[in-house]
């Protein structure tokens, strides 16, 4: 084989390469460090690319050195850099033939060169996009799918480059001051405790709901549904203040709950819940029916004829098969109550919960000291969502993977 | 014995009505009828699944029409299985005797008793009923819905979705099966093939009425009206006028036929295609009719004729063998010979819709 020859050609001009750079040092046309690495990396570069001829062909070793050359310009006669042209020439060099590494080599290049502020995050994100493209590009009929992808991306590109920025804004020393600090201690505790309780208030409601609107033909069932996705489209800001006119200390039930059985709502753990139940429960309820209309009336009807009554029915048979759609309810309306601010603002700014306390931060210190409260908000809700997600898959997931049985 | 007695219930667009219907015995029987003709309906309703106002339905003497589901001692069994995918095998087919009154080891013995009479003994172990095959799953949905003895067993459709060998053999086993438990079966398809397999008598359903209940070789020999005919694969119906024995197909042709319900006047006439004989003689004969061949359809084992005559366009199914032996080309004259026994006079449809 040609490749296993000592002598073969591309040894030899490899070698010539190397011999020429070394004549250029000994005439003094450059200096001896930057000679040396430079010598290297171009008798690397060239040795490559005969590889790259043998296994890929002519055009594959043109379009190869054409790459070389423009990463030469890019950085000894423009940025007049040898030294990271060595750099990023030999990684090129290296990685041409797996194009993945050679599409992270890219990436982070044209990150560094174009938007130098944000090259960190900028490339995280592109990274994770070339990973899942690379490997189906290949497939000729999946091109437009992924320019959808690719289109699409741009809004997780939206989302995550202020998330991303804001993480990479804080040290870990600062984050871990915060974490000690009481009061966000304290802010946390009330968010995981009351984002909790509402979880389960809408889950003991929400779930008979859902089952009753997707199992009954009724008049109107249309206006049902809309009353439980009305939280989503009222803002929060209103929900908060049609509590408040309602229930607030001033109102005559209020004054009523407040003086003869002690229960206040403005204020207290008990209207944070309750606006939490209020903005998070459509969640619930429409993922919880999602799962019932899926499975269909078949099973159910056959768990009646063999002698099921209708409520052993709905435990032996709906609740079980329903339940993975539930606990990806119970996840979004989780995460939906640690996230309200808007109506919690109105009805209970103390006690402080996490995104709250947050918002508190911004307002009286400004934005200095609010960015590690934010981040550990972010990395809380973050962890809390992947935990359950994780838990979801590791109980449920194998069972429940195919839900659509029956007609 | 089951038994139902003139039953209405209207859906929204839908409505059975006057469905009147007697099952006796370990009897099998079929429910024919197109898609949308209320079949999958009439059997959740003698389930119990939809409350009913006008009509009676009852089991073994025992009026049902006011009970819930799971009072009933019915079987029911759909076509795509709907077994419990968060239970394994063994469970799913226990899941009825958990409301009985047997004893835990008398449960066990009465599955394993299911797995033997289905011989379903390698698939008793699986955890899932994911994994089973349509034939598989379909035993297994049976076995459940028998293994709390019903008094009656309600299917629909239960071989549509299974492949051919799959439903030869529920085919080869269910039957059996059902008679040595005594229970009677009310069995809906609209293929009629799985009729004349299975049943002892047979019901043709449309738009939510009973057209006809019979045995299987009356109502197949003797279509009621045309609608009937025509599903179940008498495909010539033709409009005639009879008087006494003498059919009046269109000018001057005329066929005697038997006219056992003494009909007169307009009729409606058909005969099943595989009992027209072909012949190439010219020689003008009693009960014949001459015709331009104008197709041949290979249907395998046998090819369908199309012959043009003075009375509209006849079917006619003859063996391949004979086919090729005649060495037949399109467009020549043949004679049809058509045997006045076969041939049969209905009763004009009054739907005229169809």
């Amino acid at each position: 084989m040609a490749e296993q020859r000592l002598l073969n050609r591309g040894n030899l001009v490899s070698g010539g390469v190397l011999l020429a750079h070394v004549a250029a040092i000994l005439l003094g046309l450059l200096d001896l460090g930057t000679g040396a690495v430079l010598a290297c990396t171009d008798s690397f570069a060239v040795w490559q690319a005969f590889r790259i001829r043998e296994e890929f062909g002519q055009r594959r070793q043109n379009l190869y050195l054409t790459g070389f050359f423009v990463i030469f310009l890019l950085f000894v006669p423009v940025a007049r850099s040898p030294l990271l042209f060595a750099t990023f020439g030999m990684l090129y060099a290296a990685m041409f033939r797996t194009p993945l590494l050679l599409g992270y080599l890219l990436i982070l290049v044209v990150s560094i060169v174009f938007v130098t502020p944000y090259w960190i995050q900028t490339t995280l994100l592109a990274c994770l996009l070339f990973t899942i493209i690379a490997p189906i590009w290949p497939q000729r009929t999946k091109r437009f799918h992924l320019f959808c992808l690719g289109f699409g991306f741009l809004l997780i590109f939206a989302i995550m480059l202020p998330l991303l920025y804001l993480c990479f804004q804080v040290t870990p020393q600062t984050l871990l001051n915060s974490m000690g600090d009481s009061a966000f201690r304290g802010a946390l505790r009330t968010s995981l405790l009351s984002a909790t309780i509402s979880t389960v208030v809408v889950l003991v409601f929400g779930v008979p709901l859902a089952y009753a609107v997707v199992r009954l033909d009724f008049k109107g069932k249309g206006f049902i549904e809309s009353l439980i996705d009305l939280p989503i489209v009222i803002p929060q800001s209103v929900a908060g203040i049609a509590i408040m006119v309602l229930l607030g200390p001033k109102t005559p039930v209020g004054a009523w709950l407040d003086q003869r059985l002690g229960i206040e709502v403005s204020g207290s753990m008990l209207g944070i819940v309750l606006c939490q139940v209020f903005v998070s429960s459509p969640f619930l309820i429409r993922s919880a029916a999602n799962a019932f209309r899926d499975m269909g009336p078949a099973l159910e009807n056959v768990s009646r004829t063999l002698g099921a009554g209708p409520l052993s029915t709905f435990f032996r048979v709906s609740l079980p098969l329903a339940s993975g759609g539930i606990f990806t309810g119970c996840i979004l309306c989780w995460a939906r109550a640690i996230s309200e601010v808007g109506s919690l603002m109105v009805i209970a700014y103390h006690p402080f919960t996490v995104s709250v306390y947050t918002y508190d931060m911004f307002v009286q210190y400004g934005l200095q000291e609010a960015r590690p409260a934010a981040v550990l908000l972010v990395i809380v809700c973050l962890w809390g969502f992947l935990l359950l997600r994780w838990l979801q898959t590791a109980t449920l997931g194998p069972i429940f993977g195919e839900r659509r049985i029956g007609r | 014995m089951i038994r139902v007695d003139r039953l209405s219930r209207a859906w929204g667009g839908f409505s059975l009505k006057d469905v009147s219907l007697e099952v006796n015995g370990s009897e099998y029987f079929v429910i024919l009828g197109p898609c949308g003709s209320g079949k999958t309906l009439l059997l959740e309703t003698i389930a119990g699944l939809y409350a009913v106002k006008r009509g009676r339905i009852s089991i073994r003497e025992r009026d049902v029409t006011q009970l819930p589901p799971e009072r009933r001692r019915v079987g029911l069994v759909y076509q795509q299985y709907a077994l419990f995918p968060h239970l394994s095998v063994r469970t799913n087919i226990g899941f009825g005797l958990r409301y009985t009154k047997l004893a835990k080891a008398e449960r066990e013995q009465r599955i394993d008793e299911m797995i033997a009479l289905f011989g379903i003994e390698d698939l008793a172990g699986r955890r899932t009923p994911s994994s089973l095959s349509g034939g598989e799953a379909q035993k297994v949905a049976l076995a459940r819905a028998l293994a709390i003895r019903p008094e009656v067993l309600l299917l629909d459709e239960p071989l549509s979705s299974l492949d051919q060998r799959a439903r030869e053999k529920v085919i080869a086993v269910l039957p059996r099966i059902t008679e040595e438990l005594g229970v009677p079966v009310i069995h809906v398809t609209h293929h009629y093939s799985e009729a004349t397999a299975l049943a002892d008598r047979v019901g043709v359903m449309r738009e939510g009425r009973l057209e006809q209940v019979g045995s299987v070789g009356e109502v197949f020999r003797h279509p009621a009206n045309a609608f009937v005919a025509d599903f179940l694969g008498v495909s010539n119906v033709k409009q005639a006028t009879v008087a006494g024995d003498q059919v009046t197909l269109a000018e001057g042709v005329v066929l005697a036929a038997a006219n056992p319900q003494g009909l007169g006047g307009p009729v409606a006439f058909c005969v099943r295609p595989d009992d027209i004989l072909l012949t190439r003689s010219t020689e003008d004969a009693p009960n014949t009719l001459t015709g331009r061949l104008a197709g041949l359809r290979d249907l395998g084992f046998n090819t369908l004729l199309d012959v043009d005559t003075a009375a509209g366009r006849f079917e006619v199914n003859l063996p391949e063998s004979v086919v090729a032996g005649l060495r037949l080309t399109l467009g020549e004259t043949v004679r049809l010979s058509l045997p006045a026994d076969r041939l049969h006079l209905m009763a004009l449809d009054k739907d005229p819709s169809a």
